[in-house]
């Protein structure tokens, strides 16, 4: 507690009035010759106790009564503990976390963005809040938090114009990584008072990553260091309605003019209402080509399904929109979903039986060729099939990929070949049969660097006991359409005989080996690993009929066809890319050292050279941090291309935590936290943790209160005076 | 309470007469204007001896064989009549000097004037009085005479106005009881302040020796009521020691052992069949002796 009229409190001698009183009383008293004295005394002995209690009683009070009002004139301060005492003259060092997730674009009642909010509370505490000589350093908050300014500022200006520029990202919410920054920032100033203000729109999954107990001790560092002010510039409802649309799912990013492909969104609901027919529509090329309407439980989630046919060869960009009406939803953001499909005319695959039978469909690459094109009208995939071993005399480059059926061994240059064929952007899958041989497939393609999966001891099961694929382990990309077990179901395949696969670790490239699908039993069966610019596909049993049945299943050719459209992309990488995934273009050899130029979603442009390197002309472009359409042609060629960046999930939840809650949780102590809304909060907030807040009105309260109290006890005692 | 200025001899105006004598006298004219005959009068058949009429007797009491032989008023007085040896105990000690704020008279005073007066009447009844001053022991014993010099000098004794610290009521009555021979009646006037244990043990030996005795209990109306409202430091008359007290917060249980004690003295008088008659200061004496001698009459 300090006193702000401190002088006051010499007056506190004045308690001892009600005692001087007291004493000087008995002295003045008046003394009556009594007669009656035995029964006075037989009076008194009973009561002398309680007399006795009444009086100090009265007499405490009186003296409260005194102090207190002294008190109040002296104007007391009740302070939170552990902050440093602040005087007029203190400087002060702040770090202004604004938070600017997507979600922060959410539209109140007061027809103001949470982030336009964000940013005028921003601007009070620079304007009002601050002072002159006080230094201000401003984290933008998100899952990847940024300095907008990080140098403490004196310049409250600059930081004015900075916070008024500050962009809304495409980003999730992570507190923690803000607070780490914040950290970071508050730790490097020498300035002994600092302040955080934190503003942000209170969603509960921003806490998600605080949860875990090695979180706590940054929270509680963090308190320490700097009293958080804590500013909640959310819409303050508490059943916040929004409507998301996940990045859609396609049939595939590779397509041909012959098939069609499916688009299929999931929408999900995250308010608390249910709603229904809402209409979804689906954009190619910013035409509208299609609508269809869900129905979304609160809390769930519906898919809005689409299945379009490219006509036109190329790159198609394209949306799945939700059409709010009604103006409901708050977070307009993520009401559309942006994609990319490329169109190619076919993609030529290399089949290589090595040992084919004499009965052809006998042969391992029976099936495969057949599953390839099914039908002569829709060529979608150009099969070649090449008998025997060797790659001899074959141009690898002529072909999108290479599938081996039934492989056997490798010579030193087929390997050569083939890890330059993969390196250069090519696609490879690789089927084991019955002569197969895993000790030589490990070697030979370990040698060259291709190999995906150790092969081990071949197993046979009996026909009762066969394995099957499990849809639900699939992860990846190219077989995530078979995770709608709906209309196709993998699990259809029984699978006798197979190489337990035991992917190997490639530590130079993290994340570049995947399993795509497992058995059933848990065992791989089929790995994919990325190699230079091309991947390469090891399954563990064959693609002929002898192992399994597979290729009896209605699901073989969907397979296929997946997998050869996955490893026929290319060099370049896929169109749909996650936020801050890098973009990645394998270019003709004419756009070599050509500047290459990007459009953004908010349709900036940047431009930047190709590069000509051993892996031939490529283009890499890592600003992807904006949800959208990225455009990209090369100067002074017909070359184009466009990518998709869809937002992230997890921030469309507008669920609101409260932060005096959620903050004490996460470890912040509930007395070094300040919470407020309005900028009068605001202010108010801050003075009060800054210089405490004065208690003399209660102080007067309480003297009045003391005051009846007394004089009803007195009056109940029987003294007066 | 009646008014006190209907009566005579009330306290305030008895204050301002210092004579004793006069002020006995003023109380035995209110006394009698109320009352025309001797409450005392004897009516036993045992003639005792002839006596000069005084205005009041009862002619029937002339003894007109007497009046025959000699010209002269007598009156035959019986036994009974002859033996009523009054003694007055009065109480002298310090607490008897109490006078309330609202009192004219202290309690010694109220109860001389009482003696006085009731002396005054008995003298003119040429019944015998005595007188004994007590504190914490008989201090002055003035055995019964009934001659008019006799009262002037139990008038002089009354009027002096020392007294002692303590009183002991009970050892006093005893003391008296073993001094007074012949039966008599016993007219005590005090606070009665002690033990009324042994006080009513005193009063009991009277009995066995056959006394007849009025006690009256002569207070201050402030002994009564506890009037007092500040903080006020109590010290005591006999010795006791001083209290700063609450007048407030003690007035109930002071009230209730007073009350108490008041009742133990009447009720103990009551069985041993002696009349108790309270008299505060501040009511009129001639009317409160009155009123008694009315009662008491009755009662004969």
């Amino acid at each position: 507690m300090t006193f702000l009229t401190p002088a006051f409190l010499g007056a506190l001698a004045l308690v001892g009035i009600p005692i001087l009183i007291h004493l000087i009383r008995r002295r003045k008293l008046k003394i009556v010759k009594w007669a009656a004295m035995d029964f006075l005394l037989q009076s008194q002995k009973k009561q002398r106790r309680r007399l006795r209690i009444e009086e100090l009683i009265l007499l405490l009070l009186r003296m409260l009564i005194i102090a207190a009002g002294v008190l109040a004139f002296a104007r007391p301060v009740l302070r939170a503990m552990g902050v440093p005492i602040l005087s007029q003259n203190t400087h002060v060092y702040a770090v202004i976390v604004l938070d600017n997730s997507f979600s922060m674009a959410a539209r109140g009642t007061d027809a103001r963005t949470s982030f336009e909010r964000a940013k005028a509370a921003a601007n009070e505490v620079v304007t009002r809040v601050l002072r002159d000589g006080d230094s201000v350093s401003v984290v933008l908050l998100s899952d990847k938090p940024e300095a907008a300014v990080d140098s403490p500022s004196f310049d409250r200006s600059l930081v004015r114009r900075r916070i008024e520029a500050a962009p809304l990202s495409d980003r999730t919410t992570d507190y923690l990584a803000a607070a780490h920054m914040a950290m970071r920032l508050l730790r490097s100033s020498k300035t002994p008072v600092k302040e955080v203000y934190w503003i942000t729109d209170d969603q509960t999954d921003a806490w998600a990553t605080s949860k875990k107990e090695s979180a706590r001790a940054t929270w509680t560092d963090l308190a320490k260091l700097a009293r958080v002010n804590w500013i909640s510039a959310g819409s303050g409802e508490n059943d916040r309605e929004n409507l998301e649309v996940e990045t859609p799912v396609l049939g595939s990013e590779l397509v041909t003019p012959q098939l069609a492909t499916r688009i299929d969104a999931r929408i999900v609901n995250h308010g608390i209402k249910p709603r229904n027919d809402l209409l979804v529509n689906l954009v190619v090329d910013g035409a509208a080509k299609g609508s269809t309407r869900v129905s979304v439980p609160p809390g769930g989630s519906a898919t809005a399904e689409f299945l379009h046919q490219f006509v036109r060869t190329g790159t198609h960009t394209g949306s799945v929109t939700l059409n709010d009406a009604h103006n409901v939803d708050g977070l307009e953001r993520d009401n559309s979903a942006p994609f990319v499909v490329r169109v190619r005319d076919r993609v030529k695959v290399l089949v290589l039986d090595p040992r084919p039978a004499r009965n052809p469909s006998q042969s391992e690459s029976y099936f495969l060729v057949k599953a390839m094109a099914p039908d002569e009208n829709l060529e979608s995939l150009q099969p070649k099939l090449r008998e025997g071993e060797g790659l001899g005399g074959i141009t690898l480059r002529d072909y999108d990929v290479i599938a081996i059926a039934g492989m056997s061994t490798l010579s030193q240059n087929d390997r050569e070949a083939l890890s330059e064929f993969v390196k250069a952007g090519g696609g490879v899958v690789i089927f084991p049969g019955p002569d197969s041989d895993a000790r030589q497939i490990n070697s030979g393609l370990q040698a060259s660097g291709l190999l995906p999966a150790r092969l081990g001891p071949k197993r046979k099961l009996d026909e009762k006991n066969g394995l099957k694929l499990e849809p639900s382990t699939i992860q990846h990309p190219a077989l995530t359409l078979f995770k709608d077990t709906s209309n196709l179901h993998l699990s259809g395949a029984q699978f006798y005989t197979y190489f337990p696969l035991d992917p190997v670790s490639d530590e130079a490239n993290l994340g570049a080996v995947r399993v795509m699908v497992r058995f059933n039993n848990g065992d791989p069966a089929f790995v994919e690993r990325r190699v230079g610019l091309g991947h390469v596909i090891i399954a563990a049993s064959s693609a002929g009929r002898q192992w399994n049945d597979l290729p009896l299943q209605s699901s073989y050719v969907p397979l296929i066809y997946q997998l050869m459209f996955y490893l026929g992309q290319g060099a370049t990488s896929h169109r749909n890319l996650r936020l801050d995934e890098p973009l990645f273009l394998s270019l003709p050899l004419k756009d070599a050292n050509k500047p290459v130029r990007v459009t953004g979603p908010d349709r900036r442009v940047s431009s930047q050279n190709s590069a000509l390197d051993a892996r031939g002309v490529t283009f890499r472009y890592e600003a992807t941090g904006s949800s959208g359409i990225y455009k990209v042609g090369v100067t002074g060629s017909n070359t184009e291309d466009a990518f998709a960046v869809g937002l992230p999930t997890g921030e469309s939840n507008l669920t609101y935590a409260d932060p005096r809650h959620a903050a004490t949780e996460a470890g912040i102590p509930a007395n070094a936290l300040s919470v407020a809304q309005s900028p009068e909060q605001i202010r108010t907030m801050v003075n009060r943790a800054r210089y405490g807040a004065e208690i003399w009105y209660s102080l007067i309260c309480a003297v009045i209160g003391m005051m009846f109290l007394e004089s009803f006890l007195a009056q109940r005692f029987g003294r007066r005076g | 309470m009646p008014s006190t200025e209907t009566f005579l001899a009330d306290p305030k105006t008895l204050a301002r007469i210092n004579s004793l004598e006069i002020r006995a006298r003023t109380v035995v004219e209110g006394v009698m204007t109320g009352m025309h005959k001797s409450p005392y009068r004897g009516s036993s058949v045992e003639f005792a001896q002839h006596r000069d009429y005084v205005p009041g007797d009862e002619i029937r009491h002339i003894d007109w064989k007497v009046y025959a032989r000699s010209d002269r008023y007598q009156i035959k007085q019986f036994e009974e009549e002859t033996n009523l040896k009054a003694t007055f105990v009065l109480d002298c000690s310090s607490s008897m000097n109490y006078k309330g704020e609202s009192s004219h008279l202290s309690k010694r005073e109220y109860s001389a004037i009482v003696a006085a007066a009731l002396a005054t009447l008995l003298l003119k009844q040429r019944d015998p009085v005595g007188l004994a001053i007590f504190d914490d022991g008989v201090r002055q014993y003035i055995p019964p005479a009934g001659t008019s010099e006799h009262l002037r000098m139990l008038l002089e004794t009354l009027s002096r106005n020392d007294s002692r610290p303590k009183t002991s009521v009970g050892d006093t009555l005893h003391d008296l009881a073993e001094r007074l021979k012949r039966r008599g009646l016993l007219i005590i006037l005090s606070d009665l302040f002690g033990d009324p244990e042994d006080i009513l043990r005193g009063l009991q030996h009277f009995k066995h020796r056959k006394h007849e005795a009025i006690i009256f209990h002569v207070l201050d109306r402030d002994e009564l009521t506890f009037p007092f409202r500040d903080s006020a430091i109590f010290e005591g008359m006999e010795g006791e020691e001083s209290i700063t007290a609450e007048p407030h917060a003690l007035r109930k249980q002071y009230l209730a052992a007073f009350e108490e004690y008041v009742q133990r003295l009447k009720r103990g008088c009551r069985d041993l069949d002696m009349d108790y008659q309270q008299l505060p200061t501040d009511q009129p004496i001639d009317e409160a002796l009155a009123r008694y001698l009315s009662v008491r009459s009755d009662r004969s």
